[in-house]
């Protein structure tokens, strides 16, 4: 892009154009990825993939603004998550509870599952934590989520890197100085490149201040150690 | 705006139930004398008429039994005529005293088929209901009330009120005073009234005559308070003894099933979700939500659906009373038409999936999160089949929850302060913890504890 029109682009309401016509998308909440994405959010209808190096690094978190949205619309299933969703956690991020299912499957029943949920138009979007999932199956996936219009974000280790990926949108995640490193690797409609968001920005983890709030209740008080 | 104004002469009986065979007649004070109101077809055969006084009327027929109005019993008739009378429209109010209710049916009038279609199918319903109603429609509500007591056909043009209402006797103005005022002066009819000054009849009647007569022939706006139909049903059973089995607790469920279907019948609707509390000595009430794959409102499929859901229901105490409940009613007619609620057709999609998904990976396999009050972090969850309400407030807690803490060799990088849980001595769980956030090597924001009982480190959770 001309960096003449840098300035421009700093202006409220200035929208910029991308490449393709205009697709469906919701937006993701950190301004410097939609910037990139398609449609300026997570594309509706399409999967994306995302790549972790290590869990715990803010990976759900970074969908949590899209997520709140996607779960007043419809359903957000959750399939073979790796750890327990914690609900208080779920609670704090604005998740409505009753409106995100876990669905506790594995391997093929998994993958079945989330295909259905895609497929059932009762869901707006899936979160499926899917190691090994083999290109057919993935293409499969990705034309449920597309009959319905539905959000697929497939959760894969880093090592699934070198396989090949169908995905509309294609990101490695890493932890960088307590920020996230996003290298947008596939942005069909959008623009590929290198970013960092901060996933934490209005929820966990907490800050060191915040164990300092004086203790309500007789059993949970601060240990000075 | 059209209203529809349903005149009911004879609600001060049909409220009292079903009439009996016998002669019967309501009755109401005007003045020192007691003037019947209402009679029943018994009566009537004996020549027994509204109008004629309690004494008059026992003279002609001395068996007759006479009771007196009952405000309440009309009210409350009104209300139930008024939630059943809401899929006709949704703008309602009623005037219990002068046996009144009135429904805008400008808005669903094209939707029902116009007046030819409407009119006949209100009239059958409201006798199937035990209600016999004289119809009036016009663009004010007042003007709809004398014309459901004239019965000539509707108006639908405001510019043809004055004329049409000019015929209509001034007996049916709800001034008794001001009317038996006008006869004595030889004014008989409304057209006959409106040629008075309208300054004249407030110095003789009071200002609130004329300003009637403005609302009557919709001159000045006829602002009334709408009425707000219930949006929860709720029936308590309390038990003579406390229930031990579930089994047993199928009676009372019956019959309050049963009740519920009378309840919907009458008002045309169906449910698609109900809940059923089970309340105990000593111990928090069971929950027990039912939702069904499509509207239903028929005693005998809810209890096939109840009774499977209350063979797995657990119950940590006798039962003493149940409560069942059940809000967003549907209309079953309207399923297919336009005012198919989109959320509804929503939620038919997921209770395929839902069924779907159980059949196949068990009923257990798709949960919902709920929260307990509770200071353990693994005890301050849980996972259900159906979701979850409830509310708690908690410090900032990780996404992930490890299922079960996992001892660390050594302790990690640890971040900010301690924070102290502990809890369960009272239940035989006793801890102390000091929760961490402490980094892995890896970059993960790891949630992990010192066990302050014996010095051991343990992960607990992510921040993913």
């Amino acid at each position: 892009m001309n960096p003449r029109l840098d300035p421009l682009r700093q202006v409220r309401g200035v929208w910029v154009g991308v490449e393709n016509a205009p697709v469906p998308a919701v937006a993701s909440g950190h301004l410097a990825l939609d910037r990139q994405l398609p449609g300026h959010g997570w594309p509706r209808g399409s999967l994306v993939e995302i790549l972790t190096a290590a869990p715990g690094i803010g990976e759900v978190s970074l969908l949590l603004p899209a997520l709140r949205r996607l779960a007043q619309e419809k359903r957000v299933a959750f399939v073979q998550p790796p750890f327990v969703p914690y609900a208080p956690s779920l609670a704090q991020s604005g998740l409505p509870l009753e409106r995100v299912a876990w669905i506790d499957a594995a391997g093929d029943e998994a993958q079945w599952a989330a295909e259905q949920s895609l497929r059932s138009g009762a869901v707006s979007a899936v979160l499926y934590w899917g190691a090994s999932v083999d290109p057919l199956d993935l293409r499969r996936l990705q034309l449920a989520a597309e009959a319905s219009q539905a959000l697929l974000f497939l959760f894969r280790p880093m090592s699934a890197l070198a396989a090949p990926s169908t995905a509309a949108v294609r990101m490695a995640l890493n932890p960088q100085n307590g920020k996230l490193r996003i290298d947008l690797l596939k942005a069909r409609g959008g623009r590929p490149g290198v970013l960092q968001v901060d996933p934490f920005r209005r929820t966990a983890p907490p800050r060191a201040s915040d164990f300092l709030a004086p203790a309500t209740s007789p059993v949970r008080r601060a240990a000075l150690t | 705006m059209l209203w529809l104004c349903l005149h009911l002469p004879a609600l001060p009986l049909e409220a009292l139930g079903p009439p009996p065979e016998t002669p019967l007649a309501v009755h109401e004070r005007r003045g020192g004398k007691r003037i019947l109101l209402a009679v029943n077809e018994a009566a009537v055969r004996q020549r027994i008429g509204p109008g004629m006084t309690v004494a008059a009327a026992q003279g002609l027929l001395p068996g007759l039994r006479v009771v007196e109005r009952q405000p309440r019993a009309e009210k409350q008739a009104l209300q139930h005529l008024a939630d059943w009378a809401c899929q006709f429209g949704s703008e309602l109010f009623f005037d219990a005293p002068r046996r009144l209710l009135w429904l805008e049916i400008g808005s669903s009038l094209k939707y029902f088929g116009g007046l030819e279609s409407l009119l006949p199918r209100l009239q059958t319903s409201l006798q199937g209901l035990g209600y016999s109603a004289g119809l009036g429609v016009a663009p004010t509500p007042e003007a709809a009330a004398w014309n459901a007591q004239a019965e000539d056909g509707p108006i639908l043009k405001a510019r043809d009120l004055q004329e049409r209402l000019g015929y209509y006797p001034l007996g049916w103005l709800p001034f008794p005073e001001a009317v038996e005022g006008l006869a004595s002066s030889g004014v008989k009819t409304l057209a006959e009234l409106l040629r008075l000054p309208a300054d004249g009849l407030a110095r003789r009647f009071g200002p609130a005559l004329p300003d009637y007569l403005q609302r009557l022939l919709g001159q000045r706006p006829d602002a009334r308070e709408r009425y707000q139909p219930p949006k929860v049903y709720r029936r308590r059973m309390e038990f003579l003894g406390a229930i031990e089995s579930t089994e047993g607790l199928l009676f009372p469920i019956r019959r309050a099933l049963t009740e519920f279907q009378g309840y919907l019948r009458a008002r045309d609707s169906a449910v698609q979700h109900f809940t059923f509390e089970f309340e105990h000595e000593g111990h928090p009430r069971t929950r027990m939500e039912l939702r069904l794959t499509a509207p239903a409102r028929d005693a005998a499929h809810f209890l096939v659906v109840v009774r499977e859901r209350l063979e797995r229901l657990a119950l940590p105490a006798p039962s003493l009373a149940l409560t069942l409940r059940a809000e967003r009613f549907l209309v079953p007619d309207l399923h297919q038409g336009d005012l198919f609620d989109q959320r509804l057709q929503q939620d038919g999609e997921w209770l395929g999936l839902l069924e779907k998904l159980q059949a196949r990976l068990g009923a257990d396999a798709i949960r919902f999160l709920g929260l307990r009050a509770e200071h353990l972090p693994e005890r301050s969850w849980h996972a259900a089949r159906q979701p979850q309400p409830g509310q708690a407030a908690f410090p900032p807690r990780p996404f992930w929850l490890l299922a079960r803490p996992q001892p660390l060799q050594q302790p990690p990088r640890l971040r900010g302060r301690p924070e102290r849980i502990e809890g369960g001595w009272w239940d035989g769980a006793d801890a102390q913890r000091d929760y961490f956030l402490a980094e892995s090597d890896s970059g993960s924001q790891l949630w992990v504890y010192r066990d302050a009982l014996n010095g051991n480190w343990f992960m607990h959770g992510l921040w993913a």
